[in-house]
């Protein structure tokens, strides 16, 4: 199994993560034209966006390797935000109504934020944790344009209920059942039966009961047909459509989570690509 | 204090699964402080699975949008805030600790950001957005002599635009969109706010410094550039 990408992967960078100081010593040093390169041209894995803000905060102002390493921190490859993955799917799902240019406006003051405060004493919160510093810009953002409550959303652009549409969340995570080699459909049901029994909330538990060991992928809503196929609002009475959507998305993250540091396994080559997609997004 | 304890909360599951893989804190923590259990179930699903699903191509415009200015434009924010920080602070190359925030320094960050909430529903842009309901780029077509970028800089930098042409592109916006002119030019203010200088105390370094400089940043055709050139000449009675 020594050939297995996920086999590799799994003894690689995912599962012997640097710590950031060690990270950040390895770095050649400041400013040099070999650090340069390696900005331009480390994987993701190699490079955490922590050491980037912490080499950029250091820099000379407008330097070649300042602007490399800003290069590097907002880098788009086609539809891809390198290292902007998590903020972008926050800001796309609390912009699921909005129009294009309501979406533009808060994701480029989110940006405009981050940029204005990566070099002050409150961008060092970034060296620690990029993912919650951005989180945190985007959210200043909204309230700054909204209000904490949305108060100060303009009512001549609320949201037209026509276009309301119910909450998009993937109900489908690997449908292992066909999508892996037969020995590790019990190896794969075994760890999600264990990350089941991991969750402390029991709505948790019942619900990935529903999602993951049913025969077919259930609806979060709708009129029921057979009794296997009752939505989810009709199996937990008294849970909104949302709030099911919001708790699926997590127990699936959860069980992406475990597949993706679980040892080597037999996936098929959909599910391997999957899971591949899903551990460089998780860097 | 409530949003600073959330964001340490945050950084511990960023921190946990990054260097160790570990996914069960965020369950224990959602568990020990119930009133942040969405958002930090959220944010963990966020670093899992990212981006799962496909930008409409709205968003994708947007997004694409949004990274064109970064790289032209935004990445001067950072510059001249890293200047701004160097004057302030004194930054080693080998620490990796800053000196913490001045309390005086939060207290200005805050009333900056209410300030920036007011501007925000002022600026000439968001008016001409929300009348003309449409995108700025069919706003940018429907008016004529402009550029997207050209009325982006108009807004944002009203101080160095001349009388006559504000009320020239007020008068253009008014008989497109049906927009007051009075409006237009109330948002077109001589006082120069910017919203995107979040908790910055002064402005930034790579302003326009007059109107020949931002109509050469505006990509405008050579005879559009012209026509403002020479309707800003004028005086303001003609």
């Amino acid at each position: 199994m020594i050939n297995d990408p996920l086999h590799v992967a799994a003894e690689g960078p995912i599962t012997q993560a640097l710590s950031l100081e060690i990270a950040f010593e390895r770095l050649p040093p400041l400013g040099s034209p070999e650090f340069i390169q390696f900005v331009q041209a480390a994987p993701a894995a190699d490079l955490p966006p922590e050491i980037l803000v912490r080499a950029f905060r250091q820099l000379p102002v407008g330097s070649d390797a300042s602007t490399a390493t800003l290069d590097r921190l907002f880098k788009k490859s086609g539809a891809d935000w390198e290292y902007l993955r998590p903020l972008i799917a926050c800001a796309r799902r609390r912009s699921k109504r909005f129009s294009r240019d309501q979406y533009e406006d808060l994701l480029q003051d989110a940006i405009s934020r981050m940029l204005a405060i990566l070099p002050s004493p409150r961008g060092e919160f970034a060296e620690t944790s990029w993912n919650a510093f951005c989180r945190r810009e985007l959210s200043e953002s909204w309230r700054s344009r909204y209000g904490r409550r949305g108060e100060r959303y303009p009512p001549e652009d609320q949201p037209d209920p026509e276009r309301e549409q119910e909450p998009v969340f993937p109900l489908d995570m690997p449908r292992w059942h066909g999508n892996t080699g037969e020995c590790a459909v019990d190896a794969i049901e075994a760890l999600a039966r264990r990350v089941l029994a991991g969750f402390e909330d029991p709505f948790h538990r019942d619900l990935a009961e529903e999602a993951w060991f049913r025969n077919r992928a259930p609806r979060i809503s709708g009129n029921g047909g057979t009794s296997e196929e009752h939505p989810l609002t009709a199996v937990f009475e008294g849970k909104s459509r949302h709030a099911i959507g919001r708790a699926l998305r997590y127990i699936n993250a959860q069980l992406a989570a475990a597949l993706l540091v679980a040892p080597s396994l037999e996936l098929g080559a959909d599910a391997r690509a999957l899971l591949m997609t899903l551990k460089y997004k998780a860097k | 204090m409530h949003d600073d304890f959330l964001m340490h909360l945050l950084a511990q599951i960023d921190r946990a699964w990054a260097d160790k893989q570990d996914r069960t804190l965020v369950d224990r923590l959602s568990s020990e402080y119930p009133q942040f259990e969405e958002e930090l179930r959220d944010f963990f699903a966020d670093l899992v699975l990212g981006v799962e699903e496909q930008a409409t191509e709205d968003f994708s415009e947007a997004e694409n949008s949004v990274h064109t200015w970064v790289v032209t434009s935004g990445f001067e924010i950072a510059r001249a805030a890293r200047s701004q920080a160097l004057n302030h602070t004194t930054t080693t190359t080998t620490g990796s600790h800053s000196p913490p925030l001045p309390e005086a320094d939060i207290a200005q960050s805050k009333e900056t950001n209410v300030g920036n909430a007011r501007i925000a529903s002022s600026t000439w842009i968001a008016l001409l957005r929300r009348r003309a309901k449409t995108r700025l780029p069919e706003i940018a077509s429907a008016l004529p002599h402009v550029s997207t970028e050209y009325l982006i800089l108009v807004s944002r930098h009203p101080s160095v635009v001349p009388s006559n042409v504000k009320h020239g592109i007020a008068r253009f916006a008014e008989e497109r969109f049906g927009i007051p002119e009075e409006e237009s030019l109330d948002c077109l203010s001589e006082v120069p706010q910017l919203l995107r200088a979040a908790s910055r105390s002064t402005p930034f370094e790579k302003e326009p410094a007059s109107f020949d400089e931002l109509l050469d940043r505006a990509a405008l055709k050579t005879e559009d550039k012209q026509f403002w050139l020479t309707l800003g000449e004028r005086t303001p009675s003609s």
